[in-house]
């Protein structure tokens, strides 16, 4: 199977081609939003602020600004600041524009302290990113194969059905991209407990297992602290009403999604994998973060695969472009929610349960289905070309 | 005859493929085997009803695996979900009593 892609001069493909404006920093936000109102077409993404945060966090937001530069579906980044070397050592010259830089793709800069203050810096970064997006523009697609493709997963709004039909063909899906040469990502550590034991057995590093086991068990002692049973919190009140009875219910469907492909390691939040195989990742389950986090790791799809036992008619979902640069795409095994919010979904592994049809030829459907969104069919989510409010995982506090 | 889903040959309990009423036949299939059992009770689609008898405080298994603890008596053909089932895993309530 092929698809048509955007080949980087790093040997990545993308199958969007973004001119992203990227802050080395929360203090040089306004700036690059600023430049991206006038330059129609380039993107941004805001992150929080990293003053006041520990080191762990702070890495975490530049690891994130700038995965996002680095993923194969940008053509191009102009990255602002007030200096060149941020606020903190996370975001100098060496730990965040150099990787970018790296990549080999088209890379400009604009410091304020460089130009003479915003003023200069505002009519120089509006230059430079109309340059970057006619260099962008210039990038065409050409073939590509599936083992170049990286893509992501989350469940959501699950029900018995997620475990029964979408989540296992999501899973062979993913198989076989990996056994392509492909890169794949799941996570949502909380959802994971309870099958914790399914997914250690299939690491291949006893490091990254080890890694990985402790992320689980940081989650449940968290959980337990608290003082209450995890059901008040997960599975969500939206999960119970569609039949999820307990939180290793929902673990045991959620980890079919990833497959049964060799895990490689476990990711911190937006972290890029070191070797081309499946990736978990430790991250909180909400949309509105997991999805930004595939995409700063290298992720150029997002699968959304949703149960929606509980949706009534026309319900709308939660994001439509919470991967910044990754477009999304929807799909269920519920045949009631396909029927029920057919405006939103893209893809449908029904049939499975309608139809009694193999989890192997849905899931050669839904592989057809991605090569052609990665090819340019738009996602229902795309359509709306919202650039929505999307937030990254932090877990430390604020000083 | 309605259809039921069981998802592994330890399981159980299984998930309904279609809405189910009080007193209709449910039919499910283990391997070549098929099994049937009558429903004692309405359950929706997509919810699980009980393959066999379990006892309160045995494993409800799913997947192979358990997926939590029976809370009280289940007879084959009732419902399972939150009001006869507790979870195993996460639990800060029972900690909580015991400490």
């Amino acid at each position: 199977m092929k698809f048509l892609g955007y080949r980087r001069p790093d040997g990545s493909v993308g199958i969007r081609n973004h001119t992203l404006i990227v802050p080395n920093g929360r203090a040089a936000a306004n700036l690059g939003v600023l430049i991206s109102r006038i330059v129609a077409g380039t993107k941004i993404f805001v992150a929080t602020n990293e003053n006041g945060r520990d080191p762990a966090d702070r890495a975490t937001l530049a690891r994130t600004l700038r995965g996002l530069a680095m993923n194969p579906n940008v053509g191009a980044v102009l990255v602002v600041g007030l200096s060149r070397n941020g606020s903190h050592e996370e975001f100098s010259e060496k730990n965040f524009l150099e990787p970018i830089v790296a990549t080999g793709k088209p890379v400009d800069t604009v410091f304020m302290d460089e130009c003479g203050g915003f003023d200069a810096a505002f009519a120089l970064g509006v230059r430079k990113a109309r340059g970057l997006l006619i260099a962008a523009s210039r990038a065409r697609r050409s073939e590509a194969e599936l083992g170049d493709l990286s893509v992501s997963v989350k469940c959501g709004y699950s029900d018995t059905t997620s475990g029964m039909a979408g989540n296992p063909v999501v899973g062979k899906a993913f198989d076989r991209i990996v056994a392509a040469g492909g890169n794949a990502y799941f996570a949502e550590t909380t959802e994971v407990i309870g099958a914790e034991h399914l997914v250690a057995a299939r690491f291949t590093d006893s490091g990254e297992r080890a890694k990985f086991l402790a992320a689980v068990a940081r989650v449940e002692n968290e959980a337990r602290q608290l003082g209450q049973d995890i059901r008040s919190i997960n599975p969500i009140p939206a999960n119970i009403a569609a039949g999820l009875t307990t939180l290793e219910e929902k673990s045991l469907g959620a980890v079919s999604k990833s497959g049964t492909s060799p895990v490689r390691s476990c990711l911190l939040y937006g972290e890029r994998p070191r070797q081309r195989g499946l990736h978990f990742m430790d991250s909180w389950m909400s949309s509105s973060v997991i999805f930004l986090g595939f995409a700063a790791a290298g992720s150029v799809l997002n699968i959304f695969q949703v149960g929606g036992g509980s949706f009534g008619k026309g319900y709308m979902m939660p994001v439509f472009n919470a991967g910044v640069v990754a477009p999304v795409l929807f799909m269920t095994g519920n045949p009631h929610t396909w029927e029920k919010v057919r405006d939103d979904m893209d893809f449908s592994a029904a049939s499975v349960l309608e139809n009694h049809a193999s989890i192997h030829d849905v899931s050669g459907k839904l592989l057809e289905h991605i090569c052609n969104v990665a090819s340019g069919e738009l996602t229902r989510g795309e359509t709306f070309g919202m650039d929505e409010t999307v937030e990254v995982f932090l877990k430390g506090h604020c000083f | 005859m309605k259809q039921l889903l069981a998802l592994h040959d330890m399981d159980n309990v299984g998930n309904v493929l279609e809405d189910v009423k009080a007193g209709d036949g449910v039919c499910w299939s283990v391997g070549d085997s098929m099994f049937s059992a009558r429903a004692l009770e309405d359950i929706p689609f997509g919810f699980k009803m009980a393959l066999r008898a379990v006892p309160k405080g045995e494993p409800i298994i799913k997947y192979g695996n358990p997926i939590g603890f029976a809370e009280r008596d289940i007879a084959a053909g009732e419902l399972v979900h939150v009001h006869n089932v507790a979870g195993g895993r996460g639990r800060g309530d029972l900690e909580r009593k015991e400490g």
